[in-house]
């Protein structure tokens, strides 16, 4: 556990130091300022377009993150070899896998904190200047864990980039993939919907959509921007199973990355 | 003895069409305390070895252990340091985080560690920039970054791939003057180096490498003329070598 914390530590301070991480933090609070000025053009559900385009802009930064300077930290390490500099020590390739995520999950966790707490800024703002236009239900709470499981959804991705760039040599291919996953999986539920309850589908894509919908993670599961916009109420034991299911993706993803790093020759 | 190779072979999957092993069946052992120069042309499979030992990439036969422990279990690492060729680090991190990392990997703590890192920072003539991070340094600073990593757990045995490339020529006789002191304490050291001069300085025994076999392992004393340079002697034999191979 001691190394795969020293890991973890080494790719969250790389990572925080990156320039690229400060543009995407900048240009998000610039976001939110622009929320601001954006939201008070419309005359009705003032409050939701706020909390719409804030908790957008925490998932979008989060998004840029990911591909932007996660990917391109962990394929760094085999192609520049710096992996070399890890894997020379008495560290199992677990331990690396581990504490590569964990370091990144850090990375992204700060970032999204810092990007909550301007957006909720904005947001409350926004709100004392158009108090007529708050739900009457509107619950802070709910504000922070639509925060919560989008970072869940984020870690889920980061989880996936981290198997696409143990499985190829290129960053872009990693890249690309995860942008396609994750486009797979923002739709999947639509899709499912779609297709799967009309009854009436042809039974190739039937099969084929229902083994996308279990290789491919419901990313839409952990988007709460409509709960927290208009206070809704949500069902603790639907959080518990959406947490869980993400807990459960993250973990399989994570023993798949392992069994292919296993295997995977760093020349 | 510290490193033991047997009947180790690789192919890699690109080399498999042309049925030539990158490394072939490769019987090679060092003594502990000792100064071993592994030397080849390149493409001559040095690199392949070394990897194998740091289990990096791994053998499509025979095996490869250090101090009798297997090369794919990571524990045997612990006694070990490794000095890669063209080492690259984590850019926003210092010399000192790095060497701190290293030495925490390798169990050590506290003052002790940050006592060694400075010891080891100024003896390489880092101590100036160990708070600067590493992509301000120049190819020679990260080299002695590299083998400051390599050495900040005082081990048994040092694997160094090409430990003189990049240096100037200061640097060089400062990384042979590390090698010899590593002599002196009984520590083992397997270095590949292209630098002839530098090998027939430092090292007891060399092996030569040519399209992965060994063509030669011994002590270059005994197997050398007086009037014969170790540069002799090795295109020589390269040459034989490659007559025999061509036919």
């Amino acid at each position: 556990m001691d190394k795969i914390w020293l890991l973890s530590k080494v790719t969250y301070k790389e990572g925080v130091r990156n320039r690229i991480l400060l543009g995407i933090v900048f240009i998000a609070v610039i976001f939110s300022a622009f929320n601001l000025v954006f939201s008070q053009m419309f005359a009705h559900d003032l409050s939701k377009v706020s909390v719409d385009l804030g908790l957008s802009t925490v998932s979008l930064a989060g998004l840029a993150i990911i591909f932007f300077m996660g990917i391109n930290l962990l394929a760094r390490d085999f192609e520049k070899r710096t992996i070399y500099m890890v894997l020379a020590r008495p560290m199992a390739r677990w331990q690396y896998v581990l504490g590569k995520y964990f370091g990144l999950a850090l990375m992204v966790g700060t970032a999204v904190a810092i990007l909550g707490i301007v957006v909720a800024g904005g947001v409350k703002l926004s709100m004392i200047m158009a108090p007529q236009h708050i739900p009457a239900n509107y619950s802070w709470k709910i504000f922070i864990l639509a925060i919560c499981f989008n970072y869940l959804g984020l870690m889920t991705l980061t989880a996936m980039a981290q198997l696409f760039t143990c499985l190829t040599n290129s960053s872009f291919i990693a890249l690309l993939v995860t942008a396609c996953s994750y486009f797979i999986g923002q739709n999947v539920e639509l899709v499912r919907k779609g297709f799967l309850e009309e009854g009436d589908v042809n039974p190739a894509y039937y099969h084929l959509i229902k083994i996308v919908t279990w290789i491919f993670p419901n990313l839409q599961a952990f988007d709460m921007k409509t709960a927290a916009g208009y206070g809704l109420v949500l069902e603790p034991l639907a959080l518990l199973w959406t947490a869980i299911y993400a807990i459960c993706y993250i973990g399989i993803i994570l023993m798949l990355t392992i069994l292919v790093f296993q295997r995977r020759e760093l020349s | 003895m510290a490193i033991e190779i047997e009947k180790l072979t690789k192919r890699y999957r690109k080399c498999q069409r042309s049925d030539r092993p990158a490394v072939d069946a490769l019987d090679l052992n060092v003594k502990k305390g000792e100064v071993f120069g592994f030397l080849g042309p390149n493409g001559a499979g040095k690199s392949t070895v070394i990897k194998i030992l740091m289990d990096f990439i791994r053998p499509s036969s025979g095996t490869a252990s250090i101090n009798g422990t297997p090369s794919s279990n990571p524990e045997g690492r612990r006694k070990i340091g490794y000095l890669p060729e063209n080492p690259f680090f984590y850019d926003h991190l210092t010399a000192e985080e790095v060497l701190s990392f290293g030495g925490k990997a390798n169990y050590m703590k506290g003052r002790h560690l940050t006592q060694c890192i400075d010891e080891l920072l100024s003896r390489l003539k880092l101590s100036h920039a160990k708070k600067q991070r590493l992509r301000t340094y120049s190819k020679g600073m990260v080299q002695r970054t590299g083998l400051a990593l390599a050495l900040i757990h005082n081990p048994e045995i040092c694997i160094l791939d090409e430990p003189m490339s990049g240096l100037d020529p200061l640097g060089r006789r400062l990384v042979a003057d590390l090698i010899m002191d590593m002599r002196r304490n009984g520590q083992t050291v397997f270095f590949s180096s292209h630098i002839l001069s530098d090998i027939e300085r430092v090292c007891d025994r060399v092996g030569i490498l040519n399209r992965g076999r060994l063509l030669f392992c011994g002590d270059l004393k005994k197997n050398i003329s007086a009037n014969q340079s170790l540069e002799d002697f090795f295109v020589q034999l390269i040459e034989k070598d490659e007559r025999k191979f061509d036919g």
